[in-house]
């Protein structure tokens, strides 16, 4: 991942030195570029670009896969020392996108998600490891239908680029719960214990 | 939905009748019996809680929903209070105003109702809450001594939870199947009240029924999307028994009104066609 960081860095280093030489003819020879020292960076998640999947099974003949559409947060991505890196993520329950109006009403209910008692599910790392090549382990809290429980996800690096829109990051993650453990038990056996989350974050550095 | 949450409360139903059958035939009966009936409710919504969620529900409450059962058992303290007199029927119906709006005050439900409507109109609300479900209280606990028979209130409760129970089908089935599992506890009643011929338990259980229902239907009408005129009118068809006179133009007067109040809830709160069948 580091690689991915420096080799644009270095690029833009050496290009714009080679700019600044070719622009003056300056009789002092150009300082060599001073390799930027790793920092911690915040990135903000853009809405726009992040998401929820969940999968869960339906009547035991297949799995239905819909979205939470609205997730916010930040996260600190330190590339020297992983171990300092932290993720919060907030995700807006009533964004719940079953691609059926009457049945996101329903899961909106206190049947399912109850989103006017619980309005948020939320994450907040607690320990981030590096674990290979682009993955990251954390471990954090998990609050889901006003149940808190320590969980632990591998985050898989996506990518990082200086666009148009930005310095951004992104990252994407699944995990599985057991919706009871959480208190969400209505239509058990017709609707699937397990739910499957794959969680895809973008970040725009601050 | 699963029809567990009913079957449930109809197995608690039939086991209070089937352990209440020997009480019943003492002399104490007509002073304990009515009484002790008032704990059907309480013990339906349990029973029909477990269906529901699989678990016994949880007491204090953990989430507004459980309220419902706890305003329920709160109701129980109404029981020792039968109105045959103007004061004792004042203090029932304070009791219940009491009850609601201290739950609302305190509970979630008015925390949210405080923070969706503003402080004031939040805190109003809350005390309109508790003044109707004081004012369906009186609807349903003075009918007996005005009547001189509790069979017509007792099938105006059964209708009013049947009615809630479909007016909730569409967007809150949890509240739905909880409101029959209360309709279970109704037809237990009528069974106690063919067989003793003593409607008395119609009254003495009132408290805690309405309270449930009135519980069920607050959840219903502000965290789920259950139409909330339509909830007001269900809340409300326990004081139809108020109109009309004795006799059978009388009730046909009381059972029109309900039927009325009942019909504009279904109509507020009737599905849109839904092609898939289950969505």
């Amino acid at each position: 991942m580091r690689r991915t960081i420096w080799i644009p860095s270095l690029a833009l280093a050496a290009g714009a030195a080679l700019a600044v030489t070719g622009a003056s003819a300056s009789p002092e020879p150009a300082a060599p570029p001073a390799p930027s020292a790793p920092r911690a960076d915040t990135f903000e998640i853009d809405p726009v670009h992040s998401g929820m999947i969940f999968r869960i099974g339906h009547l035991g003949v297949s799995n239905f896969y819909g979205r939470f559409n609205q997730v916010r947060g930040t996260f600190v991505l330190d590339q020297e020392h992983p171990g300092r890196s932290t993720v919060t993520v907030e995700i807006d329950a009533a964004s719940v996108d079953s691609n059926s109006e009457s049945r996101d009403r329903h899961i909106k209910s206190p049947d399912f998600l109850n989103v006017k008692e619980y309005p948020t599910i939320t994450f907040d790392s607690k320990k981030v490891v590096a674990k290979d090549g682009d993955v990251f382990t954390v471990t954090g809290d998990l609050t889901f239908h006003g149940e808190t429980r320590e969980l632990t996800v591998d985050m898989t690096f996506t990518g990082e680029s200086d666009t148009r829109m930005g310095y951004r990051a992104g990252f994407e993650g699944q995990f599985e719960i057991d919706r009871g453990d959480f208190g969400v038990k209505a239509l058990s056996g017709a609707v699937g214990d397990e739910v499957r989350l794959i969680l895809f974050v973008e970040g725009m550095r601050q | 939905m699963p029809l567990e949450p009913i079957l449930y409360a109809l197995a608690v139903a039939a086991a209070v009748l089937a352990l209440g059958w020997r009480p019943w035939q003492g002399e104490a009966a007509p002073r304990t019996g009515p009484p002790a009936s008032a704990l059907l409710f309480p013990l339906c919504f349990a029973g029909g809680w477990y269906g529901y969620r699989g678990e016994p529900v949880p007491f204090p409450p953990t989430e507004a929903f459980t309220w419902a059962f706890s305003a329920s058992l709160m109701g129980l303290l109404l029981v020792p209070l039968p109105p045959p007199d103007r004061g004792r029927r004042a203090l029932g119906v304070l009791g219940a105003g009491m009850i609601a709006g201290g739950l609302l005050a305190w509970g979630a439900t008015g925390a949210l109702l405080r923070r969706e409507h503003g402080e004031g109109w939040g805190l109003a609300l809350v005390g309109a809450i508790a003044l109707l479900v004081g004012g369906v209280h009186l609807g349903l606990a003075a009918l007996e001594p005005r009547r001189g028979s509790g069979a017509g209130p007792a099938w105006l409760l059964l209708l009013t939870l049947a009615t809630g129970a479909a007016v909730q089908r569409g967007t809150f089935g949890g509240g739905g199947l909880l409101l029959g599992a209360l309709c279970a506890g109704a037809g237990g009643l009528w069974v106690l009240g063919l067989w003793r011929g003593d409607w008395r338990v119609v009254h003495c259980a009132s408290a805690p029924a309405h309270l449930a229902l009135a519980g069920v239907l607050l959840t219903g009408a502000t965290y789920a999307e259950t139409s909330r005129l339509a909830s007001a009118a269900v809340l409300c068809m326990p004081l139809a028994g108020w109109v009309g006179g004795r006799g059978v133009p009388g009730a046909v007067a009381r059972s029109a009104l309900a039927a009325a109040l009942g019909a504009v809830a279904l109509g507020l709160s009737w599905p849109e066609p839904d092609p898939y069948g289950a969505y």
